[in-house]
């Protein structure tokens, strides 16, 4: 296996301990690294660009009142 | 009428004949499932059934009606229920091996008001596991087929709904829609499928998949129907937080009020420029629009922004609050879950807060757009699916055709959006549109649709099963 391979597995594994999905098979790691792709894909494409009083759509009111 | 007939009344039809005790709510419900015994093994739409449940709360509304009592059009009426919705005492799967075993001692809200209201339960339908996999060969359930053709794919997820209900195995069951889950099995499989605005309808005691997007709705026959049914699930449940305390309408009170004046705002950009239809989805559109117009209808195009940024949006958010509802199973039971449920979980563990917050800002900014856009318009319309039925088992068809769709959009506006169909390809599978309401304007989507519904014929059409 070459090296630039060994360090790429050798971080997904570190990825998947950080993330405590210590219990995927290797088929599962394989996953776990297309999932790391598609987000990254995904979030390439999220439009980042709001005003600093944009606020969320959900914003927490503590009463009816509020 | 002969017992053939039967599996194919409409509610108000078997409404009318119960109320008239010309029909017997358990002669109803022996013959739906004499259908669905003979047929289901082809379709898989069953999860469980609950024959000594229907046949318990038919004997109960038909003593009833014997006694002058009348709950109303859904008194008798058998139903489905998606199986990530509880029923006490009935187990609640999600299709899932993990939640095999799961029995609620509580009814959900929306069961709780189809029980008032006299309904039947056949049993518990098919889902996507956990109303996202899909369609998927690796659990304890095999995935449901499409009436209209057996090899080809339901849609999901509430595709047992679905299935059933085309299949003449009942007139109406729910689904849950969260980026399109009733609508695009309805699409599929020829039916109306409604997903009401977010809050109208309580989601307690269903199982969720993305808190602030997850809708309950009806997948029925007709646009009538889906308004007898809404009627009696929606309403406000302080036990759900996103419970909108608003006052509700009679759904079907506008249905004939025709489209003449209205003015309907065609979304043509989302299935010719952001994404291309098929040009029989496109056809079928475009005849429904024409029907509309000639109805007198004032109809004009109209602009959203591009269907990838709501994509992109209910994407990040539908992942963010999946992955937190299945982070603690994805860490401890990961190989109990399908594949499919896992492979479109995993996404969420690299999605960070502030991409979470970034999407649920860029929402608002979707909303305060959508407002604008139908300040000129009382409605609009546009695709629901790009593309008809794909075959169930080719994975790449699926997957390709998977994201080419117009539903979710309309969960992250919040809105009403009903899909019905517009006829049919040359091969005989569904095509369909969507027609889409300001929120908790249910009754004008209502009228449009039952307005080309009754110039077409193609709720009457049935699927070719035997």
């Amino acid at each position: 296996m070459r090296t630039d391979d060994v360090r790429a597995r050798e971080e997904l594994e570190r990825c998947a301990r950080r993330l405590g999905l210590v219990n995927l098979t290797p088929g599962q790691m394989e996953e776990l690294r297309q999932a790391e792709a598609y987000a990254r894909d995904l979030l390439a494409r999220l439009p980042r660009e709001f005003a600093l009083t944009d606020e969320p759509a959900h914003t927490f009111r503590a009463s009816d009142d509020a | 009428m002969t017992a053939a007939d039967l599996p194919w009344l409409t509610i108000a039809e078997a409404a009318s004949l119960i109320r008239d005790r010309e029909l017997s709510p358990v002669e109803y419900v022996e013959a739906l499932y004499a259908r669905s015994d003979r047929l289901d093994a082809r379709l898989h739409s069953y999860i469980r059934v609950t024959r000594d449940i229907a046949m318990r709360e038919a004997k109960r509304a038909e003593a009833e009606i014997a006694g002058g009592t009348n709950r109303g059009p859904l008194h008798g009426m058998p139903y489905g229920l998606k199986d990530i919705v509880d029923y006490a005492g009935v187990p609640t799967t999600a299709h899932s091996r993990l939640l095999q075993d799961n029995v609620p001692d509580r009814d959900a809200t929306v069961t709780a008001r189809l029980k008032e209201a006299g309904g039947a339960l056949l049993g518990k339908m098919a889902t996507h596991e956990f109303a996202l996999g899909g369609p998927s060969f690796d659990l304890p359930w095999p995935p449901p087929r499409n009436p209209w053709n057996t090899d080809y794919f339901t849609g999901g997820s509430s595709s047992g709904s679905a299935a059933a209900v085309a299949a003449g195995f009942m007139p109406a069951a729910l689904g849950s829609d969260t980026g399109g889950s009733v609508r695009g099995p309805a699409s599929l499989c020829g039916l109306v499928g409604m997903k009401p605005t977010y809050g109208r309808v309580s989601r307690t005691g269903v199982l969720p998949l993305a808190y602030s997007l997850d809708t309950v709705g009806p997948l029925t026959r007709t646009v009538e129907d889906s308004a007898l049914v809404l009627n009696a699930i929606a309403g406000h449940d302080p036990r759900d937080i996103a419970s909108a305390d608003v006052t509700q309408p009679d759904f079907t009170a506008d249905l004939q009020a025709g489209v003449r004046g209205l003015r309907v705002g065609v979304v043509r950009h989302f299935y010719t420029r952001d994404i291309e239809a098929d040009p029989e989805v496109l056809r079928g559109i475009e005849d429904a629009v024409d029907v509309l117009a000639r109805l007198g209808a004032h109809v004009q195009e109209m602009q959203l922004q591009p269907l990838d940024v709501y994509a992109s949006c209910s994407r990040t958010i539908i992942m963010s609050e999946a992955y937190a509802v299945h982070e603690k199973w994805l860490q401890e039971r990961p190989s109990d879950y399908g594949a499919s449920l896992r492979q479109r979980l995993l996404p969420g563990a690299f999605i960070r807060a502030v991409d979470y917050v970034h999407a649920i800002r860029l929402r608002r900014q979707l909303v305060q757009h959508f407002d604008d856009a139908m300040r000129d318009f009382d409605i609009a319309v546009t695709a629901s699916s790009m593309d008809p039925p794909p075959r169930i088992e080719d994975t790449d068809e699926v997957e390709r055709t998977y994201p080419r769709q117009a539903r979710n959009p309309f969960n992250v506006i919040g809105g009403p959006a009903l899909v019905l169909p517009v006829g049919f390809t040359e091969s005989g599978l569904p095509l369909s549109m969507q027609i889409v309401g300001r929120p908790f304007d249910e009754p004008t989507v209502y009228r449009t649709g039952y307005a080309y519904e009754r110039e077409t014929d193609w709720t009457t059409r049935r699927p070719p099963l035997g």
